[in-house]
């Protein structure tokens, strides 16, 4: 909700830019476009009743627009700019008024002082809001003068030129604001993104002006309308327990080093994280952000399916455990005929010299069909029983559908049925064969006709161990793509800062070595393994195969090899202009801070949040993001010696510890009604603006000089 | 079918199976038990079963004993070779195709 006190809907005075002239139509369009809630229209030295009202009727209460004028004003020959604004309830008292008060005088042309504003519009109890270090601007002893002659002395502010001077003056007890002075409705859109924003929701002028005058009554029912909760602490080693009302707000906690600030902070945070939810005490500078985003890999996993790469262990397993297999003896064979015509009897057996029929292939067969008879009655059954499935389709065309499946599945486990008969069948004769050889060469004592030279056996075993190094190889070969994961922005000409991860396979060919082993397997060892694979692949139908493998397996550490993800290399590092960048520590309290921020919590606690931060990044892009969390809802609990945070995010809760002669004490206020009060004796009181400036910033000389700094720029 | 002429030859008194396999004269011997010489010839036939299919065929052998076995070893070894042109295919080892 933003406010702004200062806006011109008519050319009044000669000098006036031609755009400053606006119908209430656009004006209206305009402004509902922003957060704008509530307008003041100050015209220089006129007020236009009719133009007012017909704003305020197309509004129609989406945009509160109160009725003003900017004032002529001369004091001792010297002339400022007053802006007078008052209640929409006394529109009529005020437009007679200044009628009365311009009559005979032109916009250009009129003039007064201070006593004749107070005495002609005093009794409205309007806002008296004056140039101040703004041209044309009023001194100091002209709005001395003013409060000295108003009985509304809350309602003198100083107009000033930007939030930077409105925060200065308000940090010296100046009530200050600032408005866009528009002199281009075209622009307003953009200007009203600067303008005040409401700490709290105010409802009517009325309601403004208590607020000015920090009426308890008002802050209270305000404070109470805000989600609170009282938390029982035990923040400290001793038994002492502390009853804290906080808000679902900023909550600042300040005080002197050693006041136990930090042992609150962690006391909330184990409170919530007993009720279960997420909270923690994000301390600045406590972690390093290379630390934070564990760029040595410590904790880094990867599951490699999800990047379509098998994990090769039964491969592996498989080549590691690989023997060579013998092939037949020619002797067999010799011995054979040699004896062949020797025994009649077993010649009659012809059943031994058959030759043994395919079997392997006829098994492999059988399983391709028995897998597909498999997944067809998984989604058989899925489909049947799959609520959402009845829900989409229509019954008819659902049955329509699975008696075709049903059917597929009967034909598919009829050829599956044949699949393993013969499968089984050539088993059985092979079976049959080899033991009635046996028992013929048994009873005869003649040798039996070799079964098969031995080939098939050998060329299987070498075609699999090949099929297996290529599947190694295969997946090995798979690029993994890079992780980038933005974290922040450095600023200027850095830009972003990203966390850029690399993931690839050791090949036998990578020798970078910013990259470091995933498993905890030596970067050596991968690349000895990776090469070795190669060359059993290479090998495959050589005769020195097994020695290959056999040296394989001597690898010092390839016992620790199980699968692929044994040979994953990993490389994280810092990137900022498309260069690797090595982040300061100021900068990576910067990112660490803005990524605490950024997180989806309902509770954050940080202590000293400013640790190595600067000014500009506090105001520009912290306090924003702190205030845009209380507005959500959110518990954000601070301790901070930084008047930045502990101030300009105009807490709902200053929480101050404090250490005297008589112990530890704790006061609880806010900004609104200035006071703290300590939460074991209601009757002492402090002042929350006085003890903000001492504590937050070593005494009000210190606010000072930061105020001359500021007003120079 | 592309077909690999075999034959049975003696040398030495020794006598071998000779394949012959783009010119050169694959040898497995019959005389003595040799498994690592038989494996040389393996390896070399399967390397050429990826290139492609092919059988063995011997002409009219003699009836002596080594030409028996050679008759009988050629006949095992081509029903062999047609299966493990089958496992080739089935490990998508063949050259050419997937």
């Amino acid at each position: 909700m933003k406010i702004d006190l200062h806006t011109h809907t008519r050319k009044a005075k000669k000098g006036d830019a031609k755009t400053r002239e606006v119908s209430p139509d656009v004006l209206c369009g305009i402004v509902t476009s922003t957060d704008v809630k509530i307008l003041a229209i100050t015209n220089h030295n006129m007020f236009d009743r009719e133009q007012y009202d017909e704003i305020c009727d197309k509004l129609n209460g989406e945009v509160q627009v109160w009725p003003g004028v900017e004032l002529d004003i001369v004091e001792r020959g010297k002339r400022g700019h007053m802006l007078l604004i008052v209640s929409p309830q006394k529109v009529t008292d005020f437009s007679s008024a200044l009628d009365t008060l311009t009559k005979g005088c032109t916009p250009d042309s009129f003039t007064t002082d201070i006593e004749g504003v107070v005495g002609n519009f005093d009794f409205l109890g309007p806002l008296y809001i004056g140039h101040y270090k703004k041209k044309p601007d009023l001194s100091e002893e002209d709005l001395e003068r003013l409060v000295g002659l108003t009985k509304n002395k809350s309602r003198v502010i100083k107009e000033v030129t930007n939030s930077i001077s409105a925060g200065i003056f308000v940090s010296h007890g100046h009530p200050s604001i600032y408005g866009s002075d528009i002199q281009d409705w075209e622009k307003y859109e953009d200007v009203a993104k600067g303008l005040p924003e409401l700490r709290f929701p105010v409802e009517s002028f009325e309601h403004f002006c208590l607020l000015l005058e920090k009426d308890q009554l008002t802050i209270n029912t305000i404070l109470d309308k805000k989600k609170a909760e009282i938390l029982e602490l035990q923040p400290f080693d001793d038994d002492t327990k502390i009853k804290l009302k906080v808000y679902n707000d900023i909550n600042i906690f300040f005080g002197s080093k050693g006041t136990g600030k930090s042992c609150l902070l962690s006391s909330i945070a184990r409170h919530y994280s007993d009720s279960g939810v997420d909270a923690r005490v994000f301390q600045s500078g406590s972690t390093q952000l290379a630390e934070q985003y564990d760029l040595k890999g410590k904790t880094f996993s990867i599951n490699l399916e999800t990047h379509g790469v098998n994990y090769c262990t039964d491969e592996i397993g498989a080549l590691k455990k690989a023997r060579e297999v013998d092939v037949t003896s020619l002797n067999n064979y010799i011995s054979y005929f040699s004896a062949e015509n020797r025994s009649k009897s077993a010649n009659k057996i012809f059943l031994k010299d058959m030759e043994r029929v395919e079997e392997e292939a006829a098994k492999r067969k059988f399983k391709e069909y028995d897998e597909s008879t498999k997944t067809l009655q998984n989604f058989y059954d899925f489909m049947s029983k799959d609520d959402v499935i009845r829900e989409v389709f229509k019954q008819g065309d659902l049955d329509d559908m699975m008696n075709k499946v049903q059917s597929l599945l009967q034909t598919l486990g009829e050829e599956r049925w044949k699949r393993f008969v013969e499968w089984k069948e050539g088993h059985l004769l092979n079976g049959a064969i080899e033991k009635i050889k046996l028992e013929v060469s048994r009873k005869t004592g003649l040798p039996g006709k070799p079964s098969g030279t031995g080939f098939r056996e050998y060329a299987l075993n070498r075609i699999k161990i090949d099929a297996m190094a290529g599947k190694v190889l295969e997946n090995l070969a798979n690029p993994i793509p890079y992780g980038i994961e933005d974290i922040g922005n450095l600023g200027g000409e850095k830009g972003i800062l990203s966390c850029k991860t690399r993931v690839c396979f050791q090949k036998g060919d990578i020798t970078d070595s910013t990259l470091s082993a995933v498993a905890k397997v030596k970067k050596e060892t991968q690349k000895k393994f990776a090469k070795a694979v190669l060359k059993v692949r290479d090998s495959a139908y050589g005769k020195d195969l097994f020695e290959v493998i056999a040296d394989m397996n001597e690898i010092d550490g390839s016992e620790d090899i199980q699968s692929i993800y044994e040979l994953l290399l990993f490389g994280r590092t810092f990137v900022a202009g498309g260069r690797e960048y090595f982040p300061s520590s100021g900068e990576s309290s910067m990112l660490l801070l803005h990524k605490e921020l950024d997180a989806e919590k309902d509770v954050y606690i940080l202590d000293e949040p400013e640790k190595s931060l600067g000014n500009d990044y506090i105001n520009d892009v912290i306090v924003p993001m702190i205030n845009s969390k209380a507005k959500l809802g959110k518990k954000v609990f601070i301790a901070t010696h930084d008047a930045n945070i502990a101030v300009r995010t105009l807490p709902y809760n200053s929480i101050y510890r404090t250490h005297g002669s008589e112990g530890y004490s704790t006061y609880v206020g806010n900004p609104f009604s200035d006071h703290l009060v300590n939460i074991g004796d209601e009757a002492d009181r402090l002042d929350w603006k006085k003890i903000s400036m001492k504590t937050l910033e070593g005494g009000e000389s210190a606010f000072g000089e930061r105020g001359k700094i500021y007003g120079e720029t | 079918m592309e077909k690999l002429k075999v034959e049975v030859i003696e040398e030495n008194f020794r006598h071998y199976i000779c394949i012959d396999s783009e010119g050169e004269g694959l040898r497995i011997p019959l005389s003595e038990d040799n498994p690592n010489a038989i494996k040389l010839v393996f390896n070399k036939l399967i390397t050429r079963l990826k290139g492609g299919k092919y059988e063995l065929t011997m002409g009219d052998a003699g009836q002596d004993l080594f030409s028996q076995v050679a008759k009988e070893y050629v006949v095992q070894l081509n029903r062999e070779l047609k299966e493990v042109y089958k496992d080739l295919e089935h490990y998508g080892l063949i050259e050419g195709k997937e």
